[in-house]
């Protein structure tokens, strides 16, 4: 698929094409402005393809009759947590998804609540929105897309603006949501221990994918990653310093826990 | 003689209103001249009430700000501070409201009353500091350039009024790595021109980077002070304030406890790699 | 903050919002009818409102402070202008005793209308005043009247208003931080000052109701039709009685008011 503002501009994705299977977790990385905001944007329809097709469950995002459905399977979470959240309260925000799709009152309740627990808000139910942290608003607006039962949650840099904590607490919820509940997820990033936790990392760059595989894969020294001025995660950036250095290490080591097994056993 | 001194100083938001939530709960500080100090701690802990202590914006409810020795709460020596003590808030680029990138750098400049030529002086060599095109400044409009140069546009903004002390909330927040790169670099460059920095920031590895001192902050007080390698070595510490140890600093932390034989708490990857080398080959040796 | 929820559990933030509502308005018109007999018993039932909410002084206090040169100036306006019967006077200046009577008449009036209104924003939520709204209003949707999207948008004015305040302060303290002076002489000065302001500011909101709308719609927004609530709204007996309470006030008011003058 290929996307651009109007008529006569630039092509912001440039001929991408991907395939995501229920339950896998995907994550995107690339630097700002590489487009892959846009990317995510065309998941549930938010964002038509200028050329090409994009199909959820086989359901074409460029026919209308189709969004309602697709965004009933698709559910969305922002960069910015104060722009999204429409209620005064916790509950009442977390209900206004299940609303608006006609849902009746007792199982709205129930959706409400089930959401509440498995995003551990449940003590935060009356709070109004500008008294939680960055990270709870996150929470909370994942809690608004658990409440419509959705299969799939696209995040679009979730953690940017949030501090260490509540990065913690929602990489946390979404790891539980992919545990629990084969949730399938699309995950928009610049933190790239973020993306070390993905089933798979898409690169783009420029408008298309430039590297794409298992976090192993793409991380791997050899890994076209390399020179696209990308951040490394630590512990590759580490051992790749430590294989120069002349340690016998595997090519690559993505998490501190693994960097430590494997120098233990040196 | 310490640039900045704070005696704790007490301060609450909505005071005496049920919702009434206490920022600063008897905080001291010192910052002496010249240094870069970094104020952590997690979303909440007061570090940015602190920060808006410095330049006047808010003055303590209890206790007392010096700022070169005069006290903040003096009216006319407050008119002054806020070309002293540069405050860079989070998000800084939600501040533009003129046309170009050029006029925006020049709020400050003339506000203190300079004279056409010493502003247009001021603020290109502030654009030059942050490495935005002076051209291109005089051409585009803020908001049309891309994040990472909004906020370094902001942060010359703020640097235009050639500040002894700036005082920076978060100020990658949001940004790339590349953006991050280059607001660092701009941030080493005006520390070794002698501008005293106090950095707000929940990024250690940012502190661990820049910082000469480090004031770790947790509920409005301030819980640890020390070299970024002091702090960093108590690992207890930071995680109660809710903060993570530095990567470096958490491999080495961890290595430790599997029996490794290493006191530092490395603030770089490259002082990681050198200490774990010596600690592997020490190991061999006694194998 | 005037109009700010307080989120406390009480017998009033219980109540339908509808009976809320309703009753604020008998309440304001047995106030604003009746005579000195209305003002006491919406006085006594304001009173009792204020207790049953459990509103703390010092909020309602604030809350009322902000209205407070408004309020000042329409008595002053009454006390100053009303022809009668000259007790006080200093050079063109004179007061009346039908002044001073119509100047504390109306301040007992605006304070109860205004303490009322406090104790319905600070019980109810505006998602749930808005619901209430639309509800009551609803049958003016039949006249092609887009009743639920003026709602909508008006309650999430009402949720954004904390975050706009906020936006607005982070403003000021930006500017201020560049010498920009909000205060102090200078028209020409003090002009720029508010477009430093202002400008930001509605950048911001535009920017911020663009990312809103698109994440309504992310989340399966399309406007009333076929839309259900969580809270199913059905009055209960403390609404009945409620509405019992404050609608006997307002006769009671008109009546005292018509038959003894009171």
């Amino acid at each position: 698929m290929v996307y651009r503002y109007g008529n006569n501009s630039n092509n912001v994705l440039n001929g991408i094409t991907a395939d995501i299977s229920r339950g896998e977790f995907v994550a995107v990385i690339g630097p700002n402005g590489s487009g892959k905001s846009t990317l995510a944007r065309h998941i549930n329809g938010l964002l038509v393809p200028s050329e090409g097709q994009v199909t959820v469950d086989g359901m074409d995002t460029r026919e209308p009759e189709s969004i309602p459905e697709i965004r009933r399977r698709v559910g969305f979470v922002f960069q910015n947590p104060d722009n999204q959240l429409v209620g005064t309260t916790v509950e009442e925000d977390i209900a206004f998804g299940p609303e608006n799709t006609g849902t009746s009152p007792e199982d709205i309740r129930e959706s409400v609540d089930f959401a509440m627990t498995v995003a551990g808000l449940r003590e935060l139910a009356g709070r109004p929105p500008h008294m939680l942290s960055g990270g709870q608003k996150q929470q909370l607006a994942i809690a608004g897309v658990v409440a419509m039962k959705t299969g799939c949650l696209v995040l679009d840099e979730p953690t940017s603006m949030i501090g260490p904590a509540g990065r913690r607490s929602v990489m946390g919820l979404l790891s539980r949501l992919k545990e629990e509940f084969n949730m399938t997820l699309v995950l928009i990033t610049h933190h790239m221990e973020e993306a070390v936790f993905a089933d798979r990392v898409m690169v783009t760059v420029e408008g298309h994918i430039a590297a794409e595989g298992t976090p192993r894969e793409v991380f791997r020294s050899t890994s076209a990653l390399y020179g696209m001025g990308l951040e490394l995660p630590g512990p590759v950036e580490l051992s790749n310093r430590l294989r120069a250095l002349g340690l016998t290490l595997p090519d690559p080591v993505l998490t501190v826990d693994e960097l430590v097994s494997c120098l233990c056993l040196l | 003689m310490p640039i900045i001194r704070m005696d704790n100083i007490w301060y609450a938001y909505n005071r005496g209103t049920p919702i009434q939530t206490n920022a600063l709960s008897g905080l001291s500080l010192a910052v002496s001249r010249g240094s870069f100090v970094a104020l952590a701690g997690h979303t909440g802990s007061g570090k940015s009430t602190v920060l808006q202590h410095l330049n006047g914006l808010l003055l303590p409810q209890k206790g007392r700000v010096l700022v070169e020795e005069a006290d903040t709460r003096d009216k006319s020596f407050r008119r002054s501070l806020w070309a002293k003590v540069g405050l860079v808030q989070q998000y800084p680029e939600r501040q533009f409201f003129e046309e170009t990138v050029f006029s925006e750098v020049a709020v400050g400049p003339n506000n203190l009353g300079l004279s056409p030529a010493e502003v247009e002086d001021r603020v290109l060599e502030a654009l030059a500091v942050v490495g935005i095109d002076r051209k291109r400044a005089r051409e585009t409009s803020p908001y049309a350039l891309s994040g990472g140069e909004q906020r370094r546009v902001a942060l010359a903004s703020v640097l235009a009024l050639r500040p002894g002390v700036l005082a920076l909330d978060e100020p990658t927040a949001g940004i790339d790595f590349m953006g991050r790169q280059r607001i660092f670099k701009a941030l080493a460059d005006l520390k070794s021109q002698g501008v005293t920095i106090i950095m707000a920031s929940h990024n250690m590895d940012d502190v661990a980077r820049m910082a000469d001192r480090v004031v770790v902050i947790k509920e409005g007080r301030a819980l640890l002070e020390g070299s970024p390698r002091q702090v960093f070595a108590s690992q207890g510490c930071v995680r109660e304030a809710g903060l993570n140890l530095p990567f470096p600093s958490e491999v080495m932390a961890r290595l430790r406890e599997k029996g490794f034989n290493t006191e530092a708490p490395a603030l770089t990857v490259d002082e990681a790699a050198e200490e774990i080398i010596k600690c592997v080959g020490a190991r061999k040796t006694a194998q | 903050m005037l109009g700010q929820y307080l989120p406390v559990e009480s017998a009033i933030h219980r109540l339908d919002p509808r009976a809320k509502l309703l009753s604020t308005f008998l309440l304001i018109a047995a106030v604003m009818a009746g005579g000195w007999a209305g003002m006491a018993i919406g006085g006594l039932i304001t009173a009792a409102g204020v207790m049953a909410a459990r509103l703390p002084l010092g909020v309602l206090w604030r809350q009322v402070r902000l209205l407070g040169l408004i309020i000042l100036a329409s008595v002053l306006v009454q006390i100053l202008f009303t022809p009668g019967d000259v007790v006080l006077s200093a050079g063109p200046v004179k007061v009346t005793v039908q002044g001073l009577v119509s100047g504390v008449t109306l301040l007992i009036k605006i304070l109860l209308v205004v303490l009322t209104g406090i104790i319905l924003t600070s019980t109810t939520t505006s998602l749930r005043l808005a619901s209430g709204i639309e509800l009551l209003l609803k049958p003016l949707g039949r006249l092609g009247i887009p009743v639920h999207e003026i709602v909508m948008a008006l309650s999430i004015a009402i949720r954004f208003i904390p975050v706009i305040t906020e936006e607005a302060q982070h403003i000021i303290n930006a500017q201020l931080s560049r010498g920009v002076a909000f205060y102090g002489p200078g028209l020409g000065r003090r002009a720029k000052a508010v477009i430093s302001l202002v400008v930001p500011l509605l950048t911001g909101v535009l920017r911020r109701s663009d990312d809103l709308a698109t994440a309504m719609e992310a989340r399966c927004y399309r406007g009333g039709a076929g839309r259900t609530r969580m809270h199913a709204m059905v009055f209960k007996r403390a609404d009945v009685m409620c509405l019992l309470m404050t609608g006997t006030s307002l006769v009671a008011a008109v009546l005292l008011r018509v038959t003894l003058g009171l």
